[in-house]
């Protein structure tokens, strides 16, 4: 039997060319039985090895070569669980204490943590360490052929070290992907790794192409004259019975006091929840309540609930808002403890899509908290509550992107910059944009380096490429979670992370809480506190007017920029279809924009059935119940396993193994066996086969990307939350959400400019009035120092601090008084009128220019305090489109005209029309519009289809453009920040766009200002 | 008074000289010089201008002429306005007043502040007080503000131009023997020689233009990796270079050139081993080029590639060159291996995959034992891409040979030692 006990991966990240589900898979063809992952510091692929081994039946050993101080790596393999937590252990010591990158184990860590762990000898390390370290028996001599002169001459001497030594011997072959064909690949990173290019890279790059997995047979033959190695592999690989189903994982117990059990301590708590939340009278919610704390107790998961709810608890203590996503949404106990806002007794949300007793894993709580200082808050309390070593994020593998893939294996074929800067600029996202990438980036394909680049870099896409944090979830641990997944150092000081991601860390059954930054979250605690400080009102977001007509107004109109989940230009689209009139709708608003519902053909139906222009039939009539409220079209994921619950009697749990079936890593093998369970099911219930068909096809189409019902709601509670704020409190509104930058879909410009159409007044950045947010002047917005370009927070403070102590009395004052102001400071202040009013002395903001140059000239000892006699400037003021460009080249924002506006007059004899005039052209009108590029989208589920959005000074038109059209005019609409668009006027249901025929750019002055635009995001 | 030219010619400098003593190269497309005094020679400034341009147009000059009282002020004009320009004493900023702040040489910081207060002409920054400017900007502001006005005053920078060593000599009559235009070629280098070593110089090029009988020129261009100044050393430089390379018709001028370089000094070393003097080496080489050609004669330089045999020439060092980096060494092999060049085509019996029998056209016999295959591939993304499979062959006359299979066609490599 021959096992590959010596096995990189991409882990090992740019030192192995094969994913470890690749790896497994062709131990699978092959008929290896086992494997040893061996990465470089790290065990960040175990997980997916795993899982893929368990699935194809291979033997998953764990290992690693860790990097030793003295020079060098060991090669470890882990025999059992001590060993395991061991190998954990030293990476952890190694990483943390290191810079990033620059980690590596000392001999005595080796020496600490050796127990439980067979080193690997190669011959560069002294063999009496290794024993001295790791004790006779688990050393072995490790011998590896790779047809090379050199290698051959190694062995020679490992053969003698273990004759000496009386080492067992094992034969591997060092593999660092999975087949030949991967070489050139590898090369490719070993140049990156390298930094250097292909041509350059010489004796770096491989010899040849034979560290790939090799069958037995192949092993037999290169080894005949060596059989005891190859015997050596089958007894060692049976001592490794380590697998990480062993783990050991304890999630924490939460200390409830005497007398209490952690089951009675949350039954408690639940129940102060429901009396609080539906009152002392609703059977139906207590039923609901004690079904979910049974089936909670009985799965020994209530210290869960009262770590998330001790989260929740400190937020809600300090002011901080907090509101659970995701299908913990679907729970009455979640809801009763404040861990959600949404009332699933009352939506009838089905539990068993957040937690079901066959399942058997972890439920997941996600909470949203404003990004920013408050989560910050949120986290540091978990860190403080369970340790360093107790409590970390969760990593994000960050993998390779086709823009990243392209550029990083251009590098290494030699391209030049400027090319790579070319075409990936050129070059899109996802599937579709792949297949036609070649075409598209005007490259010659016969060229074969660009054939064998776009094909690399194809390769290439996906890998991972290093370590980042995830954005919130952290994993927390009884005792030392050190023990069971290394944790390194993240990027931001004082973080941790484990080498696993979220996903990982699910298949490996660790529980995890997502403590989420959402923007929205912050822009709404900011309005409110906005709103009690100058509009003298308390808005309580949980007790919202819930039908505001204002809301649903500004919906029905898709008047939406700003607004959360809804302000997209899809969304925008499909809203004056949609009409919302009830929360209810935006729920489905919130979840019909998504890949699920659009490729599955959902959307138009639904819309079609709102507008009455189709009859709202269920799939059929057991059906009726579940669909009714999304008139006869499944919308949510709750639907679906209800849909399989009815139809084919699937439990609760089974139905949410079907959803997970259809999941992310679909298996063929797996949603045939439930198909077949679905139709055997629906053929019990007497559903004749066409309407099989359907249901399955309505099953399987959207439960990928569909939203769960519970989280819709959620979202819709902010979405609403957001509009009702922005309708009704718009200077508050729009001082936090500019506060809150970057976030959302449009840039803080478009955002401005929206507000500025609904009437709201800006008032400039004033030295004398400003502070470092926006804030509010009755009834305007006071643009904040955070808007002036390279200012930063600290000289803002010192500013208004000398500000309060006496006003200023003039430019040279400031400079004198406010020290950290720098140069730039200053003089981009005055650029923007900042300084045009000091002691109540008027300037205009070139008077400002030339007096803060004097101020900031340096003056000897003797003069520095003596104020300066500010002499009339012979300086011009500044004309209007003068202070636009001055306005964006400081602050990127305007609050005075959109520049679009200067151009009007050539624009109209051109026949352009304005956003606000398309809205009284009638259908297919052939028209031209122009504008600033302020967002360009390309979904994957739009087969290639182009949109874009154009703002003007009246406001913003949708221009759609078909996939030849994009094609022919690729570069012009991807690299102008002005365009002119001729085409077709369309006016679907009110939903108006243009169909673009031409496009060219707009020639505007050169010292137009660029707009920022959101692409293909 | 000054004028300054400004075009795409390298016979500006050439052309101010004709009139002025006095002359500076700012850059590569502009001279100004003094033209004081050239009224008693030519008459009045409208004049000495007209003569200017005529000899400018002899010397089919194209560029742009501007005269002004102060240097700074005639570069601007000839920078920046077509064709001929006059500015007559104390209109100045009237002429360059139009001309753009971004024609002044000035720091990008001091036109980033000038933009920033709308200052868009030199007439604008004119305007402004001296003593707000100085203020604000200090003295490179009251600099750029004196050249706004055309006021700026300075001595101009006159070098002395470079100087070229050439000679040229016609013939009597066409000669087609090389021998003859030697010796003349002799006497030039001798006198040229002479004088650089008069000036502390010495030849780092030496450029032989023979110009030909029926038209036409025949150069020979001897790049000397040592700079040196010894006329016999550099003769048989330029005889090796010419038999190596005779001109196809008989000669009838020879012009010789020498680019000057610094001369190369050395100071012996107590402990440095003793080596030919350069000069010989270098006549060795050249003789060692016209003999097996140019491309053929160099250090051998190893690669840093996996490619078996890779190596390139490069010119010879006559300095010691640093050590190498260490990668380069792998584990040594204990055996020198002789290449064959070509490798030998050979026929190959194989058994069990190994190499069993060969025959070669000067090698053959019975493999008595093999080690291999040594597999290597390589530059996949280039025409040189290779793969092969290696054995080292121990025949039975105890010979040990390299034998490798690439493309399925077998070669005897080389032999080890």
């Amino acid at each position: 039997m021959y096992a590959e006990l010596h096995s990189r991966s991409a882990f090992s990240f740019l030192e192995g060319a094969s994913s470890p589900e690749e790896l497994i898979a062709e131990c699978a063809r092959l008929e290896i039985p086992a494997m040893a992952l061996v990465d470089t510091d790290n065990v960040c692929g175990a997980p997916r090895f795993y899982m893929a081994a368990k699935k194809a039946g291979v033997r998953p050993h764990i290992g690693a070569e860790i990097t030793a101080a003295a020079g060098g790596r060991y090669t470890l393999l882990v025999e059992n669980r001590t060993g395991y937590q061991n190998l954990c252990r030293l990476i952890t010591s190694m990483k943390l204490r290191s810079e990033k990158g620059k980690a590596a184990a000392e001999e005595t860590e080796f020496r600490q943590n050796a127990q439980g762990l067979i080193c690997i000898a190669d011959g560069s390390q002294p063999i009496e360490t290794l024993l001295d370290i790791f004790g006779q028996g688990n050393v072995y001599a490790e011998l590896q052929r790779h047809l090379d002169r050199s290698g051959e001459a190694r062995n020679h001497a490992m053969l003698h070290l273990a004759s000496k030594w009386k080492l067992p011997q094992i034969a591997t072959n060092g593999v660092h992907y999975a087949n030949p064909a991967k070489r050139e690949l590898m090369d490719v990173l070993t140049c990156v790794r390298h930094k250097t290019t292909i041509t350059e890279a010489g004796r770096l790059l491989e010899r040849n192409a034979e560290r790939y997995l090799k069958t037995e047979r192949q092993m037999s033959r290169l080894f005949k004259d060596a059989p005891q190695a190859l015997a050596g592999v089958a007894e060692l690989s049976q001592r490794l019975q380590f697998t990480l189903a062993d783990l050991g994982y304890e999630f924490p117990r939460y200390p409830v006091p005497e007398g209490q059990t952690m089951d009675t301590f949350l039954r408690a708590r639940t129940l102060e929840g429901v009396r609080r939340r539906y009152g002392p009278k609703h059977p139906k919610a207590y039923k609901q309540v004690e079904r979910e704390l049974k089936l909670i107790e009985h799965l020994h998961l209530s210290g869960y609930f009262l770590i998330v709810w001790d989260i929740v608890e400190f937020c809600r203590k300090q002011g901080v808002l907090v509101q659970g996503r995701g299908s913990a949404a679907n729970s009455a106990v979640c809801y009763s403890l404040g861990i959600t806002a949404v009332d699933p007794v009352g939506m009838e949300l089905l539990f068993e899509r957040f937690l079901s007793e066959e399942r058997g894993e972890w439920p997941d709580i996600d909470l949203d908290l404003p990004s920013g200082d408050d989560r910050e808050r949120a986290i540091q309390y978990v860190y403080e509550r369970y340790g360093k070593l107790g409590a970390a994020m969760t990593a994000n593998v960050i993998t390779y992107r086709t823009r990243s893939a392209l550029r990083d294996t251009g590098k290494a074929l030699g391209f030049s910059e400027e090319a790579l800067g070319h075409m990936s600029k050129l070059v899109g996202r996802g599937a579709y944009e792949k297949e036609t990438q070649n075409i598209r980036t005007g490259q010659d394909t016969s060229d074969p380096r660009i054939a064998r680049l776009f094909d690399l870099a194809g390769q290439i896409e996906g890998l991972p490429r290093h370590l980042g944090q995830h954005s919130g979830g952290m994993v927390i641990c009884q005792g030392q979670l050190d023990a069971i997944v290394p944790l390194e150092p993240a990027t931001m000081p004082g973080r941790v992370i484990v080498q696993w991601d979220k996903d990982d860390c699910a298949d490996m059954g660790i529980i995890k809480v997502d403590l989420l930054g959402l923007g929205m979250m912050a822009v709404l605690k900011d309005t409110v506190n906005l709103i009690r400080d100058h509009y003298n009102e308390e808005v309580d977001l949980a007790h919202l007017p819930p039908d505001d007509p204002a809301v649903y107004q500004a919906l029905q109109t898709a008047d939406t920029i700003g607004l959360f989940q809804v302000e997209s230009r899809a969304q925008m689209s499909c809203l004056p279809r949609l009409k919302p009139a009830k929360f209810y709708d935006i729920v489905v608003q919130v979840a019909i924009i998504r890949p699920g519902p659009i490729v599955g053909k959902m959307m138009h139906p639904y819309l079609r059935r709102r507008e009455g222009l189709e009859e709202a039939t269920c799939l059929h009539p057991l059906l009726e119940p579940v669909l009714r409220r999304t008139l006869g079209v499944p919308l949510f994921q709750e639907q679906l396993l209800r849909m399989a619950m009815i139809v084919a009697d699937f439990t609760g749990g089974e139905a949410e193994e079907l959803r997970r079936a259809m999941g992310f890593k679909r298996s063929e093998e797996r949603m045939g066996s439930i198909e077949t369970r679905l139709r055997s099911g629906m053929t019990k219930k007497g559903i004749d086969t066409a309407a099989q068909d359907i249901i399955v096809k309505a099953i399987t189409s959207f439960a990928l990307y569909g939203f769960p019902e519970s989280h819709a709601a959620s979202f819709a509670l902010i979405a609403y939350a957001s509009a009702y704020l922005k309708c009704r409190y718009l200077a508050a509104f729009t001082a936090a959400i500019l506060n809150n930058q970057p976030m959302g879909f449009y840039s803080p410009l478009t955002l401005v400019k929206d507000a500025q159409r609904h009437g709201l007044h800006f008032l400039p950045v004033d030295v004398c009035r400003s502070d470092w947010p926006c804030t509010i002047e009755m009834p305007f917005v006071r643009l904040g120092f955070n808007y002036v370009k390279g200012f930063r927070e600290q000289t803002a403070k010192s500013l208004i601090a000398a500000r309060e102590k006496s006003p200023f009395d003039s430019i040279d004052d400031l400079q004198r008084r406010v020290p950290e102001l720098s140069r730039s400071d200053l003089t981009a202040l005055a650029d923007l009128g900042a300084l045009n009013e000091i002691a109540g002395k008027k300037r205009h903001r070139r008077d400002a220019l030339w007096q803060s140059e004097l101020a900031l000239r340096p003056v000897g000892e003797l003069l520095a305090d003596a104020t300066q006699p500010e002499a009339a400037s012979p300086l011009a003021p500044m004309h209007y489109f003068e202070r636009i460009q001055a306005d964006f080249a400081n602050s990127g924002i305007s609050i005075g005209a959109h520049p679009m506006r200067f151009h009007r007059a050539q624009l109209d004899r051109q026949n352009v029309v304005t956003a606000r005039q398309l809205l009284q052209i009638p259908n297919g009108r052939r028209i031209r519009v122009a504008g600033g590029v302020i967002c360009r989208q390309q979904p994957g589920t739009a087969k290639g289809f182009v949109f874009l959005s154009l703002e003007d000074e009246t406001g913003v038109s949708n221009i759609i453009v078909q996939p030849d059209v994009f094609a022919k005019l690729r570069a012009t609409i991807l690299t102008n920040s002005y365009l002119l668009i001729e085409g077709i006027l369309q006016n679907q249901r009110g939903v108006r766009s243009v169909r673009a025929e031409d496009a060219q750019p707009c020639r505007m002055p050169e010292t137009t200002p660029a707009v920022s635009s959101h692409d293909f995001h | 008074m000054f004028a300054c030219l400004f075009g795409r010619s390298a016979q500006l400098a050439e052309l101010a000289a004709q009139f002025s003593p006095l002359v500076e190269t700012v850059d590569a497309d502009t001279v100004v010089f003094s033209i004081a005094g050239l009224g008693r020679l030519f008459g009045d400034t409208n004049q000495i201008v007209s003569e200017i341009s005529r000899r400018g147009e002899e010397m089919k000059i194209v560029a742009n002429l501007a005269v002004a009282i102060n240097p700074a002020a005639a570069i601007l004009a000839a920078r920046h306005l077509r064709g001929v320009t006059t500015i007559a004493r104390s209109q100045e900023s009237k002429i360059l007043g139009a001309l753009p702040v971004e024609a002044l040489p000035a720091d990008p910081a001091l036109l980033v502040t000038l933009e920033r207060w709308g200052i868009a002409t030199l007439g604008d920054l004119a305007a402004l007080p001296e003593i707000g400017i100085v203020e604000r900007l200090g003295e490179a502001g009251a600099r750029l503000r004196r050249l706004a006005l055309g006021q700026e005053t300075r001595i101009l920078d006159a070098a002395t131009a470079p100087r070229t060593y050439t000679a040229r000599q016609e013939l009597d009559h066409p000669e087609a023997l090389l021998e003859p235009l030697l010796f003349v070629i002799s006497a030039q280098l001798h006198e040229q020689t002479q004088q650089l070593q008069q000036q502390g110089r010495a030849a780092g090029r030496v450029i032989v233009t023979l110009e030909l009988d029926g038209g036409g020129e025949f150069t020979s261009t001897i790049d000397l990796p040592i700079a040196m100044r010894d006329p016999k050393a550099l003769l048989k430089q330029v005889q090796l270079s010419l038999e190596a390379h005779p001109p196809q018709a008989a000669t009838i001028a020879v012009r010789l050139t020498i680019d000057p370089a610094a001369p190369r000094i050395v100071q012996g070393g107590l402990f440095l081993p003793a080596a030919p003097e350069p000069e010989k080496l270098q006549t060795l080489l050249a003789r060692l080029r016209a003999l097996a050609g140019e491309d053929r004669v160099g250090s051998p330089e190893i690669l840093d590639t996996h490619r078996p045999d890779a190596y390139r020439l490069r010119a010879c060092a006559f300095e010691p060159s640093p050590a190498g980096p260490e990668t380069i060494a792998e584990a040594p092999l204990h055996l020198a291996l002789r290449y064959f060049r070509p490798p030998l085509a050979a026929r190959v019996t194989l058994h069990s995959g190994m190499p069993q029998h060969i025959l070669s056209d000067r090698i053959s016999g019975v493999v008595i034992q093999a080690a291999g295959p040594w597999r290597t591939s390589g530059e996949w993304w280039a025409e040189t891409a290779w793969d092969r499979d290696e054995w080292d062959i121990v025949l039975q006359d105890r010979a040990i040979y390299r034998l490798y299979l690439a493309a399925n066609r077998w070669f005897l490599d080389g032999s080890y030692d």
